[in-house]
């Protein structure tokens, strides 16, 4: 299997439920190789009330999680479009994962809300591994945690990530795409450099 | 127990027995892979690599030493990722086998040259555990042997060159650079408690104090340079964003690992937090900026920033940090501790003049205010109004002079337009009011107008760039006069802006700040076109070609510019440069060789440029150019600078290629005075070029049989002096002589001694001449040193046809006289004389005995040779000097047998006659000879050959002088029998030296006792000698007896008168008795009485017929000399 570029690409939300699974399904389509993570404690899901959200840990498998909904109350979940995610969801891949728990090395950590870039950049940081020397890019494109603006944020982050994989040399010439996606989008990106 | 410890032992055998197993399985599929590398293409190469990697450094590092070198060799593959997998390889190589370090250190300068950016980047990702693994292990104790001591010294070159990157144009690199610097920082400084600690980490402590190579504190200076280096680039104005963040993040680890950087850390970073670099965008601005805080949080976190909590306290409530936020990251300490810490920063203020790193808790609270670039209204209004006053001040004093204004109104009036337009409606009149007002109206109205524009004496009040807020609250100082740490900061700013000022770039940032963007050259310049670049080039190459003169001091430096530039620019500027040096090659040979010897450095990959790419094979470079030096030498110059320059050339150049040497083969071969120079070369060249002298051997062996006489006969010099000096061309240079020599037994000439690199193209159908001494040469040239030879020689000759043989013989000459008398081989052939060789032998001895004496061993060699297997006598001949006097005169009459010319050789050596032989010392005097000659026995040697050979001796007046033949003469008649040749002798000696003439008469008397009459041809001879000797024989005539008288007067009736007058004469003077019967016979009156008397007996009559052949000569004219044996 061929990749269209050899960028190593992580996708990074709360939940690796919503936002991160909509830019990896995209992602992947297009040819990149793509992983999605989500940073929080667990994994957790809309419920019936708002203070009472269906809490899953990360590693429990989309499917599951799909049964125990459906089991719920299928009808709302379906109209609330979280079976049909989950659907989706495990057609990409078996569970949701933690980033924190991951030992794989990217070149790009795509986050997309602040908080997430905050964690990734703890969790990088607190690694503290001296003897890594490998530059990673982490950028962060606020994307809202619904259907649309999910659907919205994929094509953003391709869009950025097809401008990064055209570089020659993406250390060179980061700025400058940073810039012009951000001029001609409209958007702030967040972006640090880390060795990790 | 033993048995257990059997047990072990089986087992451990049959582990390794597994072991190597597997290790040969291993070792196999490495090798077919490392086979599969030559044709695979890019990624399939990576693939393959990454599964060598695996293999080798998993299960069977021993096989690392047989595939190290392979692996390594693939860094010169164009592919950039083949590269990249290969110093993934060495980088984890020195972790798992450090004793291959100094290998790969050496490929490790050159990769970081790499043009592509990736490569150098990789590359200097691997130099950070690469540098960490080495220093663990030259510290491990291993021995440090000169391959340590080279890594070692490879690796520092390693971390300078990579220091000079943080410069680099390429921002990645620059990123990687900081890090690995970081890397080099923490390696090469003490930890101390507050430092975090690693499971593998490895810092100065751990180098041992013994070890010589490197020491501890030299490092530790290095470490403090590189860390200045590194808090200077974070400082730069137009670090890019993502350099400051990955700068941020290695400070800060750095301050984090070694607390004692912590000052130094903190203090950039709060100088970062005020003087964000202006080129950044807003995004970018937050990204710093949240980095900065995050990393300001985990340094709090740290215990090493106690003393500094305050400023960390005040930056990150300045970055948006909530006082949660900063409560739970600092660290928990008991009370003890802090008092210790407390104690200690103390310490640490009294000891050191600066006061201010003293923590000031409370002042963190109230620099709360959001801080950023943006204009200082407030201090801008301040300056505009003290600007308006000194401004308003100065025009209300200049309009106080009625002039100024009347000239200003004169000067103005023109400007003024024609249409009022709507300048009426918004002017209204000042009104009623005084002078003074109004001037001060007027003055309150410009004043303002040239303060929006910073014009008038107002403007110094003005700072040249808006005043920014970013600085803390004020920009008068005054106003927080106490505040120090703000003091501190404004102080700094000012110093910073004073230099901005000062360089003038304020402008360029506030428009760069504007447009959000970094400079980049490429972008805002256009390339030229190429006509006009390399008109730039050329012209500016001319110009450094012209600079001759003016350079005299640094000649060597403008060479060195020259050869760079000749040996990497353009083809262009290439031959420009050739041109250049051909057209004063005398006095630009140095750059010539400068030159050529950078192009050898390329070829060998000695010196790498990495931008020379060429499409022509690696050579074409060099070849090129020493084609055009040799072509511009022999074309331009005169002969002799063409001779010293061709030589130095030829002679100093690091390779010659074949079309260079053929070149010289074709000049040897013009017909002028370069061609013998050229040959001379060649020698040269083959003496001096060991590596090439087999071409060049073969080439003098061509010549060698060249048609061109003289052509030939200098290069056989030449390749004598080859011979003679380099021994390893001698097998080759023989062989070519034998095969030339053994050429002639053919029968007609062999088609391989045609051809044209002879110069000679039809074949000949038999041998001739030139042909045979052509095959001849080589051989006999060497001859002289190689005396082998000589056995080939004498074999060859006995098969060739007799007009060969005469070549042969005719050659031999130089070479035998060389080889000289006392050679062995020589010694042996004349002994051993093989058959059909005679005739060689004979020239051979006739050589060796040429103008010298023979020597004994020769003597006796060539006697013995004489005894037992070659008859002829002739071979005796050259060694005559050495025979005994017995020897010789026993031999006499074969040697009289021979050829004329053979005889009268003879004679000369034995006589010493000419000047070869003058020097000869001979055992028999001419006198001996001339007496050996007359008694030769006749029945040995034919009567006419005797003669002959006295003839030729006689013939030699300077040896038988008048006195010698006198000698001769009285021996020859004491001889008895008296020699048959005796009275010819005696004629032709007086006939000669008339002087001898009473000598003779005396002798003829002697005779007359001897009864001379008894032999008839002597009696005949006396009677000639008394006709001829009349009147002095007459006083022998008459002493004869009787009978012989009457028989002397019958023969010779013309004597009849003068005795008879001599007989009266006697008698009448009364000189003595004359008998009658004596008188008769004188008269000749009684002439028949004693006719028949026999009694004085004539030799035996077989005698008298023998000897009678001779009369006719013998009666010959006495003046008419017989002519000597060879003329008839």
């Amino acid at each position: 299997m061929s990749f269209v570029s050899d960028l190593k690409i992580a996708v990074v939300c709360s939940s690796n439920m919503n936002r991160s699974m909509e830019a990896h399904s995209y992602l992947a389509k297009k040819g990149f190789q793509v992983r999605s993570f989500g940073t929080g404690n667990n994994v957790k899901l809309p419920g019936m009330a708002i203070d009472k959200p269906n809490v899953y840990e990360f590693g429990t498998p989309y499917g599951t999680i799909y049964q125990d909904l459906a089991s719920k109350d299928r009808q709302y979940y379906t109209q609330n479009g979280l079976l049909h995610m989950l659907d989706r969801n495990r057609r990409i891949k078996s569970a949701p994962e933690k980033f924190q728990d991951c030992k794989e090395r990217f070149d790009v950590v795509v986050t997309v809300e602040e908080r997430v870039y905050d964690q990734v950049m703890d969790f990088v940081e607190a690694q503290n591994n001296i003897d890594s020397n490998l530059p990673v890019h982490v950028l962060n494109i606020d994307v809202e945690d619904n259907h649309e603006d999910a659907t919205l944020g994929a094509f953003l982050i391709a869009d950025l990530i097809s401008m990064m994989a055209k570089s020659d040399d993406l250390d060179n010439d980061i700025d400058e795409i940073l810039q012009d996606f951000e001029s001609t989008r409209n958007r702030n990106v967040l972006h640090s450099v880390v060795f990790y | 127990m033993s048995n257990i410890l059997g047990r072990s032992e089986f087992f451990s055998e049959t582990a390794n027995l597994f072991t190597d197993e597997k290790t040969a399985q291993n070792r196999a599929k490495i090798i077919e892979w490392t086979n599969q590398l030559a044709f695979a293409d890019t990624q399939e190469k990576c693939d393959i690599l990454v599964k060598i990697q695996e293999t080798l450094t998993g299960t069977c590092i021993d096989l690392l030493d047989e595939f190290l070198e392979n692996i390594i060799s693939l860094v010169a593959e164009p592919s950039v990722d083949v590269k990249k997998v290969v110093i993934g390889f060495m980088e984890k190589i020195c972790k798992e086998k450090p004793s291959y370090i100094p290998k790969i250190s050496n490929v490790l300068p050159m990769l970081l040259r790499d043009p592509s950016a990736q490569v150098v980047k990789r590359v200097i990702q691997a130099c950070g555990p690469i540098y960490k693994n080495s220093l663990q292990w030259i510290c491990s104790g291993v021995e440090i042997t000169d391959s340590v001591e080279q890594a070692w010294s490879a690796l520092c070159l390693i971390k300078a060159q990579i220091l000079d990157m943080i410069d680099n144009d390429n921002d990645g690199v620059r990123t990687n650079v900081i890090k690995f610097l970081e890397g080099v920082v923490i390696i090469q400084t003490y930890p101390d408690e507050d430092s975090q600690k690693h499971s593998n980490d490895f810092s100065l402590e751990n180098i041992p104090l013994t070890l010589k190579l490197i020491r501890r504190r030299k490092l530790e200076e290095e470490s403090q340079h590189i860390f200045d280096i590194l808090v200077k680039f974070h400082g730069t104005i137009h670090i890019s964003s993502v350099n400051l963040i990955a700068c941020t993040g290695s400070l800060c680890i750095i301050a984090k690992l070694r607390p004692k950087f912590m000052d130094p850390v903190i203090k950039a970073m709060k100088s970062l937090n005020s003087n964000l670099p202006p080129t950044l965008t807003d995004s970018q601005v937050n990204s710093v900026r949240k980095n900065l805080k995050m990393q300001l949080i985990n340094l709090l976190k740290n215990k090493g920033s106690y003393e500094f909590q305050g400023i960390l306290r005040v930056l990150l409530i300045d970055l948006g940090a909530s006082q949660s936020e900063i409560t739970k990251a600092v660290p928990k300490m008991d009370k003890e501790e802090q008092q210790r810490r407390q104690k200690r920063i103390l310490e640490n203020s009294n000891s050191s003049s600066q006061v201010s790193k003293k923590p000031r808790l409370d002042d963190g609270v109230k620099d709360s205010k959001p801080q950023k670039m943006i204009i200082d209204i407030e201090e801008l209004n301040n300056q505009r109004q003290k600007s308006l006053t000194i401004n308003e001040k100065a025009i209300s004093n200049s309009l106080k002079d009625q002039n100024v204004c009347i000239n200003l109104v004169i000067e103005f009036i023109k400007n003024v337009p024609e249409e009022i337009g709507n300048f009426a409606s918004i002017y209204s009149p000042p009104g009623q009011i005084s002078i003074p007002t109004h001037i001060a109206q007027t003055s309150l109205l410009l004043a303002g107008q040239y303060t929006d524009k910073k014009l008038g004496p107002g403007a110094v009040a003005f700072t040249k760039e808006p005043p920014m807020r970013a600085v803390a609250e004020d920009f008068e100082p005054e106003l927080e006069d106490d505040h120090l740490n703000t003091r501190k900061e404004e102080a700094t700013k000012k110093l910073r802006e004073t230099m901005e000022r000062a360089k003038g770039e304020q402008e360029l940032i506030q428009r760069m700040k504007q447009r959000a963007k970094t400079l980049k050259l490429q972008e805002v310049t256009k390339p030229l076109p190429p006509a006009i670049k390399s008109k730039f080039l050329i012209d500016s190459v001319s110009r450094i070609l012209s600079s001759e003169r003016q350079c005299l001091g640094v000649a060597a430096k403008r060479r060195k510019i020259l050869t760079v530039m000749a040996a990497t620019f353009p083809t262009n500027v290439r031959y420009f440069i050739i041109e250049f040096i051909l057209n004063d090659l005398k006095s630009r040979i140095d750059l010539a060789f400068s030159w050529l010897f950078e192009e050898y450095c390329l070829l060998q990959g000695y010196t790498r440029h990495s931008f020379v790419k060429t499409e022509h094979r690696p050579d074409f470079a060099y070849t090129e150019l020493i084609e055009a030096l040799v072509k511009g030498i022999v074309g331009k110059c005169e002969f002799k600078e063409k001779m010293i320059l061709l030589r130095r050339l030829f002679t100093e150049a690091p390779i010659l290629p074949d079309s260079i040497i053929k070149h010289l083969v074709d000049l040897c071969k013009v017909k002028d005075d370069f061609s013998s120079i050229c040959l001379d070369l060649l020698r040269d060249l083959a003496i001096l070029r060991p590596p090439k002298t087999q071409v060049f051997v073969d080439i003098l062996l061509t010549f060698s049989v060249h048609e061109t006489n003289s052509f030939r006969e200098k290069s056989l010099v030449n390749l004598k002096l080859v011979y003679t000096s380099q021994k390893s061309t001698c097998e080759k240079i023989k062989e070519f002589a034998v095969k030339w020599l053994n050429a002639l037994d053919n029968e007609s000439p062999p088609p391989f001694l045609y051809g044209e690199p002879y110069g000679r193209g039809t074949i000949d159908m038999t041998w001739k001449e030139e042909i045979t001494k052509i095959c001849l040469g080589v051989a006999l040239v060497l001859m002289p040193y190689c005396d082998d030879l000589l056995a080939d020689l004498s074999k060859v000759y006995t098969t060739v046809s007799s007009e060969q043989k005469r070549t042969i013989l005719r050659s031999i000459e130089p070479s035998i006289k060389l080889l000289g008398a006392d050679n062995e081989k020589v010694l042996q052939l004349i002994e051993e004389c093989p058959k059909g060789n005679e005739t060689l032998v004979t020239r051979i001895i006739h050589i060796l005995t040429d103008r010298q004496a023979p020597t004994p061993q020769l003597v006796s060699i060539v006697r013995d040779l004489h005894q037992t297997k070659v008859s002829d006598v002739r071979i005796l001949i050259p060694v005559l000097s050495g025979l005994s006097k017995q020897e010789i005169i026993q031999a006499l009459p074969k040697f009289l047998k021979l050829n004329p010319m053979v005889v009268k050789e003879f004679f000369n050596r034995l006589l010493g006659i000419g000047a070869e032989f003058a020097n000869q010392e001979m055992p028999i005097t001419p006198t001996e000879v001339l007496v050996a000659l007359h008694t030769v026995d006749s029945s040995k040697c034919d009567l006419k050959c005797t003669v002959k050979a006295t003839s030729i001796c006689l013939a030699e007046k300077e040896i038988y002088t008048q006195e010698v033949l006198a000698a001769c003469l009285q021996q020859m008649t004491d001889l008895t029998p008296t020699p048959t040749l005796l009275m010819r002798t005696v004629i032709q000696s007086f006939t000669m030296y008339p002087k001898l003439s009473l000598f003779v008469v005396n002798l003829l008397q002697r005779l007359i006792l001897k009864q001379v009459w008894k032999q008839k041809v002597i009696w005949d001879g006396f009677l000639k000698c008394c006709q001829r000797l009349k009147p002095h024989s007459l006083s022998v005539l008459i002493q004869l007896p009787n009978p012989q008288l009457a028989d002397s007067l019958k023969i010779c009736p013309d004597l009849r008168a003068p005795l008879l007058e001599y007989a009266q004469q006697i008698q009448e003077n009364q000189l003595g008795h004359i008998p009658q019967q004596m008188m008769d016979i004188i008269t000749g009156n009684t002439t028949d009485v004693f006719v028949t008397d026999e009694s004085g007996g004539y030799v035996k009559v077989d005698h008298i017929k023998k000897e009678i052949i001779d009369p006719n000569e013998l009666t010959a004219t006495p003046m008419d000399q017989p002519l000597p044996p060879g003329a008839e």
